[in-house]
C-alpha cells in the first residue's frame, strides 16, 4: 500500500474514469451517467453514496431533533410494590449508581449517553468538514468515520436492555416494568445515527480536500 | 496495470429520478422536527396551573413523587417541598394538569392522605403500600380560581358533594363522641358528627352533626337526639335493661335519634336547627315540661327506693312520673316529711265508654267525638274526698325500686285531712305496704300480750297426766294382741317368699325368651371364632387365598 | 403420530386378563383333602336305655382352654412345641363337644338320672356340673392324650335339692394306639369318658344315682 503522497497525485479509480463493483469487484469505466451496473454481475454501481451529503445531514438533523426527547422522555416505567418510578436515561444511570450497580450504571452511561452524543459530534464535525471543505487531517477523519462505523451499534444495548426488562418483568402488582416514549425517540436516534453513518461517503473526505 | 482494453465498461443503468432518493430523505428530520414540536405542544397544553399548598408537616411527601388525586384519578404531581418563611410550616409546590382547573376555587380542600384510624373507620390503608398523596375536594363556590391553599391537617368528614343537612346539637358533656362519630335512626347509620366546639362560657357544647339525605327529611321539629354511646343499663322500676346501639357505637359513641310519633307536624326540619343531645333514649323521649302539671304528695314513712324518674300509676296505668324528692320538716308535728314532686302527663284522657244520654261526663269534648275524661281531673279535690290517696309500693323485690301509686281506698272515704297543704295540687298520701304491715303487727303482738299463758300452761299439764294413763292402757291392749296376730303375720310373709321365689325360678330358665338369647350368644361365639380361624389361617398362610391349602405332611411330626 | 394411550378399553382388557391370570392360578393348585374327627364316637348298636328317675343333672359351664379350642387338632411335640394339623379337623368346636360328650357319658352311667348339656331342657336340675378343663392335648413321642380338669357338682335349683361334692381335681393320661389322628382322638375320647366315670361315681356316693 502506497503512503501518503501528495494529494494531486493520488491515483485514485475515479480519477482514471474507471469504477469498481462492489460485488464483484469488477473494474470497469465509468460512464457519464451517475447510475451504473456492473458488467459482469448487474450490481448497481454507485458513483456516490446516493444522495451524497444531502442525506447524511438530514439524518444528521433528524437524529439531534430526536435525541432531545430521548433523553427528556422516559424510557423505563418500572413499578414494585411501593413505589413506580419513570426514569429517563440518565435518571436510571443515577438510580443504578445509588442502588450500587456503578458498573450497570457506568455501561449505561457509555452506550446510551457517551456513545451517542460522540456519534452525534463526530458525524457533525465530518459533515460539517466536507460540506466546508476543510482540508486538514483528512486521515484522522477518516479514522474517525471508521470508528464511530465500529462502535456505533452499540448504542443499541439500552434499547435491548429496555425490550428485554419490558417484556420479561410482568409480574403483576409486584413488579412490573414498562418501556416508556423515551426508548422509542432513543432508538430513533441510534437508528438515525447508524443510517446516517452509513450514508456518509467517506471519500467525501478526500474528494473535497 | 492492466492494459486499458481489457477493462469493461459499465452498464448504464436508467435514470431514476432524484427526487425519490435525495429530496425524499428529508422528509425525515421533518418528521422528527413535527414529533418533537408535537410532543412539546402537546406538554404545555396540558400543563396547567401550579399551585402552593402549606401543611403543618410534609410527612409522607417527595417532590417528584407524590401525586394530587381527586377521586383516585391523578391531577398532579408535587414539584417542590420547602420550608415555609416563618419556619412554622411547610409550602408544598404542586403542578397540576390543565383539567384540575376548574376545581382550583377558593373553597376547595386539599389533606394528605395517610393511613388513618378515625371516627372508627380506617382510611387510607393502600397508602402504606403506595405511598402517601395529597386529596382535593373540589369547592362548590364557582369564583375565582386560587393557587395558594392552606391544607387540611385531617380528611374533611364529608365529601362536598353528599347531600344532606346540617344541625346543631347542644350537649353538656361529650362523652365518647368524636368527629366523625356515627349518628344512628334505628340503628341504621345515617350521618356523622362534624365538629365539636365548647360554648364561650363553657358550660356547654355545641355538635354540629350532618345527616344523609334521605335520611335528613325525617328530622324534624320534634326530633330528639340522645347518646347511644356504650351501653345503656338502667335500673329502674321495670327492672334492669341493657340498651346498645351497635358495636360500633359502643366503640366510638354514636348519637341516635327518633321523632316521637305523637309529634304533629311532619315538616323536615330546617339546616342548622339546634337541638338537645339528651344522655339516653329514655330522657330523650320524655315528655317536654310544657306538656305536664305539677302535683306534690308529702310522704311520712321512709322514701327508700324512690328514685326521680320512678312512674306515677293509677291502678298500673302510667299517669306521671317522680320529679324530685324533698325533704322538709314540719314543725306542726315535730317530724321530717318528704313531699315528692310528680309530674303528670297533661294530655292523657280515659275515652268514655258510649252510653245512652251521659250529659255528666266532664270535659267532653264536641258531639261526634267520644268523649274523653283527662285524667287530670281525676286527681280533684272531689276524689280526695271520695278517698284518692298516694301510696309508695314496692315495684321490685329484688332492687327495691319503688313507685308512687294513686288509688282510691275505700276505708279512707271521708276522712278528715287537717294537714293537707295550701296549694291545690296536693294529693295527700297514706301510709305504704310496709307501714300497714308494721301496724298489723304491732296489732298481732298486743293481741298475743292479751293471752293468758300461765293458766294454759297449768291446763296442759292436766290434759298431758290423763294423756299419759290413757296411753298406758293402750300399751297393755297392744301387747295382747300382739301374741295373737304375730304368728299369722309371719306365715303370711313365708308364703309371700315362696311365691317370689318360685316366681323368680320360673323367670329364670326354661323360658323362650333367655333361650333364645343364650343361643344367639352362641351363635355370636361361634361366628367370633369363625372369624378368628379365617384370620389366624391367613396370617398363617397368606397365600392360601389365592392358592388354597397347603398339602399337610402325611405323618404326624414328632 | 398416534399416541399410546391407555383407553377405557384398555385398561377394562388388562383387568380382565389380571383377574383370570389370578383365578387360574388359584386354580393351578388342588386343596388337600381334610379329615374330620369327633369325641363323640359313632355309637355301636342299640342306643343305651332310657332313664326313668326324677333327677336331672345339668352339664355347664365346661371351659375348654383356648389352645385345644380350635378348628384343627393340635399336637404337642417331643419338644413340647405344639403344631395345629391343618387337614385334621373338627367337626365341631371343642367347647361345644366336650359338655355333649360327658353328658352322653354321664347318661350312660346313670341310668336313673337325665342328663342334659344345654340349660333349656332343664328347668330346675337337681344339680349341676362345672367343670374347669385346664388340660386336654396330644403328646407324641410316647403318644397320648392327656386331660385334667377341676370339677364340682352343685345343687340345682329343685325343690328336693340334689347331691353336692366339693371341687375336685382328675387328671388322666391316655396312651393313643398309634400316631396317626384317628388314634389320638380316640384316647382323648377314652380320657373324657374316665372323668366321666370318676364323676358318676361321686354322684351315686351322694345320693340315688
Amino acid at each position: 500500500m502506497t503512503t501518503a503522497a501528495p494529494d494531486d497525485a493520488v491515483a485514485t479509480l475515479r480519477s482514471r474514469g474507471l469504477v469498481q463493483c462492489p460485488a464483484c469487484q469488477l473494474v470497469m469505466g465509468a460512464g457519464a451517467a451517475a447510475e451504473l451496473r456492473c458488467a459482469r454481475c448487474g450490481t448497481p454501481v454507485v458513483l456516490r453514496t446516493s444522495g451524497g451529503l444531502g442525506t447524511t445531514t438530514a439524518l444528521l438533523l433528524a437524529a439531534l431533533v430526536l435525541y432531545v426527547p430521548s433523553n427528556t422522555l422516559p424510557i423505563m416505567a418500572t413499578r414494585s410494590g411501593l413505589e413506580a418510578r419513570n426514569d429517563t436515561i440518565v435518571s436510571g444511570v443515577i438510580e443504578l449508581v445509588h442502588t450500587g450497580s456503578w458498573l450497570l450504571g457506568l455501561i449505561v452511561f457509555v452506550a446510551s449517553v457517551l456513545i451517542p452524543l460522540f456519534k452525534l459530534a463526530v458525524l457533525s464535525y465530518l459533515v460539517l468538514s466536507v460540506r466546508l471543505r476543510w482540508s486538514h487531517d483528512a486521515r484522522g477523519r477518516t479514522r474517525l468515520y471508521r470508528l464511530i462505523e465500529v462502535i456505533g451499534r452499540w448504542s443499541m444495548l439500552d434499547v435491548f436492555v429496555v425490550g428485554l426488562l419490558a417484556a420479561l418483568v410482568q409480574l403483576g402488582p409486584a413488579a412490573q416494568v414498562q418501556a416508556g416514549p423515551g426508548v422509542v425517540a432513543f432508538g430513533a436516534v441510534v437508528w438515525l445515527t447508524l443510517w446516517a453513518t452509513r450514508s456518509f461517503d467517506p471519500r467525501l473526505i478526500w474528494e473535497r480536500a | 496495470m492492466a492494459d486499458d482494453d481489457a477493462i469493461p465498461q459499465a452498464i448504464e443503468a436508467p435514470r431514476r429520478s432524484r427526487w425519490s432518493a435525495a429530496q425524499a430523505i428529508w422528509l425525515i428530520p421533518l418528521l422528527a422536527v413535527g414529533i418533537v414540536g408535537w410532543l412539546a405542544l402537546n406538554e404545555w397544553l396540558s400543563s396547567g396551573p401550579t399551585i402552593t399548598i402549606r401543611f403543618r408537616s410534609a410527612e409522607g411527601i417527595e417532590a417528584g413523587k407524590t401525586r394530587v388525586k381527586y377521586r383516585d384519578v391523578d391531577l398532579g404531581v408535587v414539584k417542590q417541598v420547602r420550608l415555609a418563611p416563618d419556619r412554622k410550616g411547610v409550602i408544598v409546590v404542586a403542578q397540576m394538569e390543565a383539567d384540575a382547573r376548574p376545581l382550583l376555587v377558593r373553597d376547595t380542600r386539599l389533606w394528605i392522605v395517610r393511613a388513618r384510624l378515625s371516627g372508627g373507620e380506617v382510611s387510607g390503608l393502600s397508602t402504606l403500600l403506595s405511598g402517601s398523596y395529597i386529596g382535593i375536594d373540589g369547592g362548590t363556590d364557582g369564583g375565582e380560581s386560587r393557587r395558594d391553599f392552606e391544607g387540611l391537617e385531617t380528611p374533611p368528614v364529608l365529601n362536598s358533594d353528599e347531600s344532606g343537612r346540617e344541625f346543631r346539637l347542644t350537649a353538656s358533656t361529650l362523652g365518647s363522641l368524636e368527629v366523625g362519630s356515627p349518628i344512628f335512626l334505628r340503628r341504621v347509620r345515617v350521618g356523622q358528627v362534624l365538629g365539636t366546639d365548647l360554648d364561650p362560657d363553657g358550660r356547654n357544647l355545641t355538635l354540629r352533626i350532618f345527616v344523609r339525605a334521605p335520611y335528613d327529611r325525617l328530622v324534624t321539629a320534634n326530633t330528639r337526639f340522645w347518646h347511644a354511646s356504650g351501653l345503656d343499663v338502667s335500673v329502674d322500676a321495670g327492672g334492669v335493661r341493657l340498651r346498645t346501639e351497635s358495636l360500633l357505637a359502643v366503640v366510638v359513641g354514636g348519637i341516635s335519634f327518633e321523632t316521637p310519633p305523637e309529634a304533629a307536624p311532619p315538616t323536615p326540619a330546617a339546616s342548622g336547627t339546634r337541638y338537645t343531645l339528651f344522655d339516653s333514649q329514655a330522657s330523650a323521649l320524655r315528655r317536654p315540661d310544657w306538656q305536664t302539671l305539677e302535683y306534690t304528695a308529702t310522704f311520712v314513712d321512709s322514701v327508700r327506693g324512690l328514685a326521680v324518674g320512678a312512674p306515677v300509676e293509677f291502678k298500673g296505668f302510667v299517669i306521671g312520673e317522680v320529679a324530685a324528692v324533698d325533704i322538709e320538716f314540719d314543725p306542726a308535728i315535730l317530724r321530717f316529711v318528704f313531699p315528692v314532686k310528680l309530674r303528670i302527663y297533661r294530655d292523657l284522657a280515659a275515652t268514655v265508654a258510649p252510653q245512652a244520654a251521659a250529659p255528666a261526663a266532664r270535659g267532653a269534648s264536641a258531639p261526634g267525638n267520644p268523649a274523653r275524661f283527662p285524667l287530670e281531673q281525676l286527681l280533684s279535690r272531689r276524689s280526695v274526698e271520695r278517698g284518692l290517696r298516694a301510696q309508695l309500693r314496692s315495684s321490685n323485690l329484688i332492687t327495691g325500686q319503688r313507685y308512687v301509686a294513686i288509688d282510691f281506698f275505700p276505708e279512707l272515704r271521708g276522712e278528715k285531712l287537717n294537714h293537707l297543704g295550701s296549694g291545690a295540687h296536693e294529693i295527700p298520701t297514706t301510709r305504704d305496704s310496709f307501714g300497714e304491715l308494721e301496724a298489723s303487727v304491732s296489732r298481732i303482738v298486743k293481741k298475743l300480750e292479751a293471752v293468758p299463758f300461765d293458766q294454759v300452761a297449768a291446763d296442759l299439764q292436766r290434759t298431758l297426766a290423763s294423756l299419759d294413763r290413757a296411753v298406758n292402757t293402750t300399751e297393755q291392749t297392744v301387747q295382747r294382741f300382739g301374741a295373737e296376730l304375730i304368728p299369722s303375720a309371719k306365715a303370711v310373709l313365708d308364703d309371700a317368699r315362696r311365691t317370689i321365689e318360685e316366681v323368680r325360678a320360673l323367670a329364670a330358665q326354661g323360658q323362650p325368651l333367655p333361650q333364645q338369647a343364650s343361643t344367639a350368644l352362641r351363635d355370636l361365639s361361634r361366628a367370633a371364632d369363625a372369624l378368628r380361624d379365617l384370620a389366624e389361617a391367613i396370617e398363617r398362610q397368606p397365600e392360601s387365598l389365592l392358592r388354597g391349602r397347603r398339602a399337610a405332611p402325611a405323618e404326624v411330626p414328632r | 403420530m398416534k399416541r399410546l394411550r391407555p383407553g377405557r378399553a384398555g385398561i377394562t382388557r388388562l383387568g380382565i386378563g389380571l383377574g383370570l391370570a389370578v383365578a387360574l392360578a388359584g386354580c393351578a393348585t388342588d386343596t388337600p383333602p381334610t379329615r374330620w374327627h369327633n369325641l363323640v364316637a359313632a355309637v355301636p348298636g342299640a342306643p343305651a336305655a332310657v332313664p326313668s328317675g326324677a333327677r336331672t343333672l345339668a352339664v355347664g359351664p365346661v371351659s375348654v382352654p383356648d389352645e385345644v379350642d380350635r378348628p384343627q387338632l393340635v399336637v404337642r411335640t417331643a419338644r413340647g412345641a405344639p403344631v395345629r394339623l391343618d387337614g385334621e379337623r373338627w367337626s365341631e368346636p371343642v367347647k361345644a363337644q366336650l359338655p355333649r360328650a360327658l353328658a352322653l357319658a354321664l347318661a350312660a352311667r346313670l341310668p336313673a338320672t337325665v342328663v342334659a348339656a344345654h340349660d333349656g331342657v332343664l328347668v330346675l336340675p337337681s344339680a349341676r356340673l362345672i367343670v374347669e378343663v385346664q388340660r386336654f392335648e396330644l403328646q407324641r413321642d410316647p403318644d397320648r392324650a392327656v386331660l385334667r380338669a377341676v370339677w364340682t357338682l352343685r345343687p340345682g335349683a329343685a325343690k328336693e335339692g340334689g347331691p353336692a361334692v366339693p371341687a375336685q381335681v382328675f387328671e388322666t393320661v391316655v396312651a393313643a394306639a398309634g400316631p396317626d389322628p384317628t388314634a389320638l382322638v380316640a384316647a382323648m375320647t377314652a380320657a373324657v369318658d374316665q372323668l366321666s366315670g370318676r364323676i358318676s361315681q361321686s354322684v351315686c356316693a351322694a345320693g340315688p344315682c
